[in-house]
């Protein structure tokens, strides 16, 4: 009976490490001011090397949208979309805030291709963290 | 000894099950849940946000209006919830909180910010509530009530 016992034990422990270990992890970085851009882009590039399966989508609203729209280079001007179109192809998605398209009247057709469109940023990074298992990281 | 075998081949077939079982089970948890309201606690700790901050709520409002929101400030984000303050463009901030509560919005202000700053717990807007510990209900929302967390 102990014997039972305890492979009962070894075999919850085995299926317990075993969903942990394999369960990949879903992050959702949010930004709301494109100055934190270019750092948060080199977080995600890190992010990926440490864990290369994690799943990583990029909310943006107010401020945050700018770096996401035709010809935004960064203070040193280099342009976003290279480093945006790198991180795509490693299965970064790019969500932008329909609320601060309107508000600041800026035309959807300037917003990088591959960047998807959502009606509220809030709304959504509340989702992603509730319905859809991801954790929060402000950059 | 082989009896034994056969018998514990038997059992983590079992085991096998039952714990198939339990994984469905939280399956159904997770589809169940999905449905439920979301709730959101924003963190504010910097009252120079406060006017973007009450913009975003209302926008998470109008896109998911079952949504339960919680604002919890503390430290310099606890000013634009006392008597008088007003944005930067002199428009006063408790017009927009009203607005808020009235939609159900709660508003929580850290009790040690007030203690440390030596602010009157008076000045603070009705409506809005004293919490012991503005970090401390962060973390309590969060990991015993379900929220999940912004900061704008």
């Amino acid at each position: 009976m102990t014997k039972l016992f305890t492979s009962f034990l070894a075999v919850v422990a085995f299926l317990g490490l075993g969903t942990a270990a394999y369960a990949e992890t879903k992050a959702v970085y949010h930004i709301n001011d494109s100055a934190v851009a270019s750092v948060a882009m080199n977080n995600i590039k890190n992010h990926l090397a440490a864990d290369p399966t994690a799943k990583i989508i990029v909310v943006t609203h107010g401020k945050g949208i700018d770096f996401l729209l035709d010809g935004a280079a960064d203070k040193a001007g280099n342009p976003y979309n290279i480093t945006v179109e790198e991180l795509q192809a490693k299965g970064i998605e790019f969500r932008v805030c329909n609320n601060t398209l309107v508000s600041r009247k800026i035309d959807p057709a300037t917003v990088l291709p591959g960047a998807k469109i959502v009606p509220s940023g809030v709304a959504e990074l509340a989702k992603v963290q509730a319905q859809e298992g991801y954790v929060y990281l402000k950059p | 000894m082989r009896l034994i075998s056969t018998k514990r081949i038997a059992f983590v077939g079992l085991l096998s099950v039952l714990i198939g079982l339990a994984g469905c089970a939280s399956v159904d948890t997770q589809s169940a849940k999905s449905t439920s309201p979301i709730k959101t606690v924003y963190h504010i700790n910097d009252s120079s946000v406060a006017a973007v901050a009450m913009n975003n709520i209302k926008n998470h409002l109008s896109a998911d209006p079952t949504a339960k929101i919680t604002v919890v400030a503390h430290g310099k984000g606890v000013d634009f919830m006392l008597d008088g303050a007003t944005d930067k463009d002199g428009n006063p901030y408790n017009i927009k909180v009203e607005e808020l509560l009235a939609k159900g919005v709660d508003f929580r202000v850290c009790n040690n910010t007030l203690v440390s700053r030596k602010i009157d717990p008076k000045t603070v807007l009705p409506g809005a509530t004293i919490v012991p510990s503005g970090v401390a209900e962060l973390g309590k929302l969060q990991s015993s009530e379900g929220y999940v967390y912004i900061k704008p």
